[in-house]
This record gives C-alpha cells, sequence and structure tokens, in this order.
C-alpha cells in the first residue's frame, strides 16, 4: 500500500438546487427547500411532491463527449450521475487526456437501483396481459409484437452498472470501474472502495460518488407499498422533517455527487487545489429486525463511525461538522440519532448536523456522497448550513436544531449514514492548508 | 500489493447443470450442454427462444434472518450460500469473529420482470381510464406481503447481499455490479479485501435471473443473443465462425476465499490459491468491446503482473467466450497482447458453450470450474466447435475435453459498458 495521502480536488453536484456545490450550499445557507409538488403524472403518486433535479445535459461543460448524453441510453439515474461526475471534473480541473492518465484513472458510483420507468413496462403488461378463467396470465403471443415498440437500448440501460459504464466512457476511466447497490451507504461505499483502490495502487485518480431518484414512480410505489411514503397532507416544503417528531415519512427527491480523490503527490504535481485528505472510511452491518423495521439498536453506526476514526487516526472530540442519512421517518431516524449521540459524547449538541432531505427530499445513494460535498465545502468556508423543519426534535436526537448557519474553524468532518437496510458507512475528512 | 496470500476454501453453485460443483464440473468435461427451449413461459413467438435454465427443484432456506428468501434469485443465492459454507466447512460467526467476515455479492435479480404485473393489470383491463393511473393507484394500500407489492422488490437489489451475510455472519457487506464482469469481480475485491487484511473470509460471487419476458426479447433486439431457435442444443458456440449470439443463463455461484493463515489454522481444506487480479475498463463503448482489444488485454496484463507471474506461466485461459461476433474476436486479439506467441501454446476455452451466460454469475461460476480444473487436471471442451473462424485462431479445446496438469489459469469476465476482469487461479502450494 502506498504510503502517499488520498486527497480531494474536487467534487461535483447535480441537486434540485442547480449544478454544482455553490447552488446546493448556498440554498442550505439560507434555509430552503426545494420540495415542491411533482409534475404530471407523479402528481399523482403518494406523496405528490418531491425534490426534482431540472438541468438539462447541456449544463455540464466539463466532459469530452456531452452530446453522447442522450436520455434514450440512460435512465435518471445514469444521467444525474454523469452530470455530477462532469461537474467535479470541472470543479477538479481534471484532466480527460487519453493517456497514460487515463490508464490510472477509476470510477466508483453507487445507484440504489437502475430501474426508474416503471410506467413502461405497465403499459407493456397492458399489451400482453390476458385473463382465462378469471386468472391473469401473460400472453406470450402478443410480446413479439408489443415489444417492437421499445428499442434494444431500452433495456440496455436499465442493467445496473450503466451509471458507471457511461462514467467510464466520459471521464476516460481505463482503470476500475464498479457500481455500488442496494442501499443509501452505497455511495459511501463507492467512495471508501476508492480510497483503498488508491492506496493499493490501483488507480493514481478515482472519480466516486452517488446517484438518487426516488421521484419517479418505481421508488415511490415501493415506498408507498411500504408505507415509508411521507404524508401526502405534508406541506411540501416542510414535509423533510430529519430528527423531527412531525416526520411523517420519505420525501421523495433527486440528486448525484462525485468525488475527484487523488494520490497527494500526483494532485500536487499537477498544481491541483486540494481541499481536504479522505482520511478514514468504516463500515458496519447490522441487519433489521424485520424486512419491514430498522435495527434494534445503532451498534452498526458507532462501529462505522469509530473505525473510520481509527482510520484517520481522530478523536470524536476533533468532529466538527457532520453530514449524516437523516431519513425524515421516525424509527430509523431515532437510532440514527442515537448513534450520532454515542459517537460524539458530550458534543453531541453542538456538531452542526447536515441533513438533507429537509432540502432536497431523499437521494439514496448519493446521500453520503453529496453529505460529503456539504461537509468539503464547510471545511473549507468555515460555516455549515443551520437546520431546517427541525423545531421539534425527536427525543434521541441530541444535536443542533437552531435554523441559523453556523460559524466555525473547522478542521474535521465526518459523514455518517444509518440505513433501513442496516449497512452503516462513515467517512472522515481533514482540511489541508495548502 | 503485498499482503496474505488470498486462498479458496468453499465453493457453491445453483446453476442450469446442477447444484454442487463436483456435479457440474464432471458434466462440463463431459460436454454435456444445458442450453435449450425456455420453458418458463411460452417463448415461441419471440425472436430469441432459447435458454439455459435452472429446471430442478432448488433446496435453499425459506427464511434467513429477516429475510423471506420469496424469489429465484434468492433461493438460487441463498442455496449456493449454503453449499458453499458447508464445502469450506464454516458456520456462521459470532460475536468478534463476525468482524473478520464480508460478503462481496453481485446481483442481477431479474430487473423488468412483469410477470407479477398481470394481476393488477387485470384489475383495469379494458376499462375507459389512464391504466397506468389506475395500475398505481392499485398498489397503495398494498401490504408488502402482498403479491403485488411482494412483485415490487423482484427490482430489487437490497435483500440478496444482506440475505447472505446473515448466512455467513458477516458484518460488512458490498452489493456490485459490472454487468457480465460482475462475478469475476465480486472475487477479486474480495481478494482485495483479504490483501489489505480487511478480512480473513470473504464469501464472493454473483446470483442472476435474467432468463424473463422482457430480458430476453430485450437482448434479443440489441443483437446479443443467439436466435438459432431450431437448434438450441447447438446455439451457444463461441469462437466457431458461425456463431449468432449468446445464450441468456440463470444460477447463482459463490466462492469462499480466505487468507491463507485462517484457512490453515482452522485446518480448511485448501482448493487453490487465487493469486492476482486485474481490472481495467474499455472507456469505449456500451456494447462493444475495444476491437483490438486493448481494455480486455490490459486488464489480463494486470492480474498477471498482480500475481507476479509472466505470460509464460499461464498453462489455460478460461475465457469469457459469449459467442457473441465481437467479444470472441476482441478477446481473442486480446490473449495473443497479453500473452504474446505464449498465445498459441496453450488452451483456450469457453464454458459457456455449455451453459450459456449466466451474466452476474457468469464470472463465479466460470472461476469455481476453473478451480476444479486445476484440482484435476482436465480442462473443460468448447463445445459446438465446428468452423475456425479466421479470427479467431487459438487452440479453443473444440468439443472434447483435455487431459494435462494445469497450475495456472487466467479467467477472463468481460460486461456490457466495457468493464473487465480477469483474476488467476493457482495451484495451491504450501
Amino acid at each position: 500500500m502506498t504510503a502517499d495521502r488520498v486527497v480531494v480536488t474536487g467534487f461535483g453536484v447535480a441537486s434540485p438546487f442547480g449544478l454544482g456545490i455553490d447552488a446546493l450550499y448556498d440554498g442550505m445557507l439560507a434555509g430552503e427547500s426545494m420540495v415542491d409538488e411533482l409534475p404530471s403524472p407523479r402528481c399523482a403518486l403518494s406523496p405528490g411532491y418531491g425534490g426534482l433535479v431540472t438541468l438539462k445535459a447541456s449544463a455540464v461543460r466539463g466532459l469530452p463527449n456531452s452530446r453522447d448524453m442522450r436520455p434514450g441510453t440512460m435512465t435518471r439515474y445514469t444521467f444525474l450521475s454523469t452530470l455530477a461526475l462532469g461537474n467535479a471534473m470541472e470543479h477538479a480541473d481534471s484532466p480527460w487526456d487519453d493517456g497514460d492518465g487515463a490508464l490510472r484513472r477509476g470510477f466508483y458510483v453507487a445507484s440504489y437501483t437502475n430501474s426508474d420507468r416503471f410506467d413502461k413496462y405497465v403499459r407493456f403488461a397492458h399489451h400482453v396481459i390476458d385473463q382465462k378463467d378469471g386468472t391473469p396470465y401473460i400472453n406470450d403471443g402478443e410480446v413479439a409484437q408489443a415489444i417492437r415498440k421499445f428499442s434494444g437500448f431500452e433495456f440496455l440501460k436499465l442493467m445496473n452498472n450503466m451509471p458507471t459504464a457511461h462514467g467510464g466512457i466520459q471521464g476516460r476511466c481505463q482503470g476500475p470501474c464498479n457500481t455500488f447497490l442496494g442501499t443509501p451507504s452505497g455511495g459511501t461505499q463507492a467512495i471508501g472502495r476508492s480510497l483503498a483502490a488508491i492506496q493499493d495502487g490501483l488507480a493514481d485518480t478515482m472519480y466516486a460518488g452517488g446517484v438518487g431518484s426516488s421521484a419517479h414512480d418505481h421508488m415511490m410505489m415501493v415506498r408507498a407499498t411500504r408505507g415509508l411514503s411521507s404524508s401526502p397532507e405534508a406541506e411540501p416544503a416542510k414535509a423533510g422533517r430529519p430528527f423531527d417528531r412531525g416526520a411523517t415519512g420519505i420525501v421523495p427527491g433527486e440528486g448525484s455527487a462525485v468525488l475527484v480523490l487523488e494520490r497527494e503527490s500526483t494532485a500536487r504535481a499537477r498544481g491541483a487545489t486540494v481541499y481536504a485528505e479522505l482520511a478514514g472510511y468504516g463500515e458496519w452491518f447490522v441487519p433489521p429486525q424485520t424486512r419491514e423495521s430498522v435495527q434494534a439498536s445503532p451498534e452498526a453506526t458507532v462501529k462505522a463511525v469509530r473505525r473510520a476514526l481509527t482510520m484517520a487516526s481522530a478523536s470524536a472530540d476533533e468532529v466538527d461538522v457532520v453530514a449524516v442519512h437523516g431519513e425524515s421517518r421516525g424509527d430509523l431516524d431515532a437510532i440514527e440519532a442515537r448513534g450520532l449521540s454515542e459517537c460524539l459524547g458530550d458534543r453531541a449538541s453542538e456538531v452542526p448536523v447536515l441533513a438533507l432531505a429537509a432540502h432536497t427530499g431523499s437521494v439514496e445513494a448519493a446521500v453520503g456522497p453529496m453529505g460529503a460535498a456539504l461537509v468539503l465545502q464547510s471545511l473549507s468556508t468555515g460555516k455549515a448550513p443551520g437546520a431546517l423543519n427541525r423545531q421539534d426534535p425527536l427525543p434521541e436526537y441530541q444535536g443542533p436544531t437552531g435554523s441559523n448557519p453556523v460559524d466555525m474553524d473547522a478542521r474535521l468532518g465526518l459523514v455518517s449514514l444509518t440505513t433501513r437496510e442496516g449497512v452503516s458507512s462513515a467517512l472522515v475528512f481533514r482540511r489541508l492548508d495548502n | 500489493m503485498s499482503g496474505p496470500r488470498v486462498v479458496i476454501t468453499g465453493m457453491g453453485v445453483v446453476v442450469p447443470h446442477g447444484d454442487d460443483v463436483d456435479t457440474v464440473y464432471q458434466r462440463v468435461i463431459r460436454g454435456e450442454n444445458e442450453c435449450g427451449r425456455i420453458t418458463k413461459f411460452d417463448a415461441s413467438t419471440y425472436p430469441c427462444q432459447i435458454g439455459s435454465e435452472v429446471r430442478y427443484p432448488v433446496s435453499a432456506p425459506e427464511k434467513i434472518g429477516p429475510y423471506t428468501i420469496h424469489n429465484e434469485a434468492l433461493q438460487f443465492v441463498a442455496g449456493a450460500t449454503d453449499r458453499a459454507m458447508s464445502s469450506a466447512g464454516l458456520v456462521p460467526a459470532e460475536g468478534e469473529a463476525m468482524d473478520r467476515r464480508s460478503v462481496v455479492l453481485s446481483t442481477g435479480v431479474g430487473p423488468a420482470n412483469i410477470d407479477f404485473l398481470g394481476p393488477i393489470a387485470l384489475r383495469v383491463h379494458g376499462l375507459d381510464q389512464d391504466p397506468y393511473k389506475a395500475d398505481l393507484e392499485a398498489f397503495y394500500g398494498k401490504a408488502p406481503g402482498e403479491p403485488e407489492a411482494q412483485g415490487l422488490d423482484e427490482f430489487h437489489l437490497d435483500t440478496a447481499a444482506p440475505a447472505c451475510a446473515v448466512q455467513l455472519g458477516a458484518v460488512h457487506v458490498y452489493n456490485t455490479a459490472s454487468a457480465c464482469a460482475s462475478g469475476s469481480h465480486a472475487i477479486a475485491d474480495a481478494a482485495a479485501l483479504i490483501r489489505r487484511g480487511e478480512a480473513d473470509v470473504v464469501l464472493a460471487g454473483g446470483v442472476c435471473t435474467p432468463v424473463t419476458r422482457v430480458l430476453v426479447p430485450g437482448f434479443a433486439m440489441l443483437q446479443a443473443l443467439s436466435t438459432r431457435n431450431d437448434d438450441p442444443e447447438h446455439a451457444s458456440r463461441p469462437f466457431d465462425k458461425d456463431r449468432d449470439g449468446f445464450v441468456m443463463g440463470e444460477g447463482a455461484a459463490v466462492m469462499v476465499l480466505e487468507s491463507e493463515e485462517h484457512a490453515r489454522a482452522r485446518g480448511a481444506n485448501i482448493l487453490a490459491e487465487l493469486a492476482g487480479w486485474g481490472y481495467s475498463c474499455d472507456s469505449y463503448r456500451l456494447t462493444d468491446p475495444h476491437p483490438e482489444g486493448v481494455g480486455m488485454a490490459l486488464c489480463m496484463s494486470r492480474a498477471l503482473e498482480s500475481a507476479g507471474l509472466s505470460a509464460a506461466a499461464v498453462d489455460h485461459v478460461n475465457a469469457h467466450g459469449t459467442s457473441t461476433a465481437y467479444n470472441d474476436a476482441a478477446e481473442t486479439l486480446a490473449i495473443k497482447k497479453a500473452l504474446g506467441e505464449h498465445a498459441y501454446k496453450i488452451p483456450v476455452s469457453s464454458n459457456k458453450s455449455m451453459f450459456g451466460h449466466l451474466i452476474h454469475a457468469a464470472g463465479s461460476l466460470e472461476g469455481c470450474l476453473a478451480v476444479k480444473t486445476i484440482l484435476e487436471g482436465v480442462v473443460p471442451p468448447t463445445i459446438n466447435y465446428d468452423t475456425p473462424d479466421p479470427n479467431c485462431d487459438l487452440d479453443y479445446v473444440p468439443n472434447t475435453a483435455r487431459e494435462m496438469p494445469v497450475d495456472v489459469i487466467l479467467k477472463n469476465s468481460f460486461g456490457f459498458g466495457g468493464m473487465n476482469v480477469s483474476v488467476v487461479y493457482r495451484r495451491y502450494d504450501n
């Protein structure tokens, strides 16, 4: 393993606030929520509101082949992750040459799933479903006819690795590329394993992040059937309420973030701006008690955070700001809050706790990478956004509830996620003085 | 990258040829084919009517921790994990030992499976309203256990890897995907965890259930599948001049990887060493490999470098060998690039000729067969090889298995989107 540190030289964000970290960060500093009523046909789905990214492919100028970002070849997940990648490359002034640099560059990205157009399957099903003696069945004789309404890319683009595949092409990555799935911790896992890839000598530069798009019909239905959705009665801008007693459930949202991680010597050699060191990573899994519930204790979160701090040779006392999952559903938020209190101890009441869900809705696997971008920005500016929609906190929550931004001389930032799937994860960033 | 040696101590499969590795290997070296006409549904009007299916009752737990094993994909991988742990002589870890165990699983759990939409769509079939909106409304209020709600889980990927972690007694779990390279990718990532000292035991592999009404015609539209519908037994014909695409297959295959020290300390039967691995991305196109096999050659070279071996040390290449025109030609070129003249001296065979392409589970199944090849000294054949292709000019072990000593196997796995992984399996020598 290399003794070189791994540093962050850029971070890209696509959020309902727009493209780039400044749009997201400034919106959160201002205490704004981008959760609003959804356009048709999604407005018909519970809860009828969410945070949507409204960017077009032309918003990104950092990619070598932006013209290849054809919606017909991409799911929403792929589109958003590619936007964030382009923004990250631009932010880091990261070259996309085809030479030796490409050989030493990789891309890990997380996507909870990659299936976003349930309406197409349903309409397809209506073409081919019949019934016999009151029992529904698929009329296979109709399938061949119905399938002609689609192009081959409709199927290819559903493959789980497509966010990585597009990014690997757009980012000119010929090193390790992989997709992490199935949990909101996937984004932090992608960043953590990217750290390992650089340490192991597999790459000098890794683009690493995650994407979430829970404001589409498929995920909204999944949540509705599991009783996890926020109430349709809630006022959209106040619906996302992490750690608040008034939270009613998960608010649909969208977003993506990608960090540019580099071996420090590589970054210094090209004169890159170094924002921070990625100093620690940890993850831990404890299964939920039942498929429909959450873990019994915050053990996974506590162990993930402690592992990340140990790797960073840091203590909880040094943590200046933390970005969390903050799902906005009482059962998971209570566990996450208990974990935070246990990790931060006496400082739990003063360390700013950044929770995206109040501002953008649930961004699934992007919550870690977007949280990381916010932590990095807070470390750079010395100012952390205040809490939004957290006026009546859960008893388990010991953190700040004030809505005003917090000035600080921050050096150490933590990302800590507790997830419904049971996979907790943590990242530690240490500000470096160039 | 230095670190502990990584060894293989267990393997488990639920695949078309059977549910134990020994049986599968014996059938494979006999050249027995499992590709046939699809039986899961009536595919007679489909452009592609061929698949490689698990056609026997699968023995698997019904419930693992909080997870109900309610669909085929979960049954396949739960069954394979049971068998792998049994083969490795492992029981679920408890307490602090769980911290030294991980799961890296690649899942392709039959997305776009429309079957479950039947009951929902029927409710509104023929009604004079927007069927989509009506369907959505019909979903609301469904309890999680009801078939329609459970059907939504078919799309989801969040159960298989955690369930395996409960089976193993692990507190670290990764669910990854790199398309057709996934199975080998998971195994390589697992080995890296051990090499880095993060784990002593890792269960790794893949599961896939792509023989569905949507994915089979969908991939046929991409011209990736064979449409030799009147002759399914001969449809998968890697490296043959008349190949016309791959055959979609289903199943699960996992391995137990351990640090050598851990395996020896518990007296485990070490099957082989996982000596090295390499990754690359073509960064070229979504559907086609680089025509000169640049990315493929790169990951083979990286794998050999990682193993500290020269090309001359390779005894056999277990090819990705999908039976598509592009892949097989590009892979042939890439093997020659990576191994030089040595490429012409060693057997290169494609197991997919017998069971098609298990997508996310392909690399892990073929990895298990590579380990068996080292142990048994019989290289599986590439069946259905009748007509040589001038673009594929290596020794593909045509139609008949070959007895020979094999110490080092280079296993290739390449995926859509240009994801490439090569793994080096080596005879264990203590």
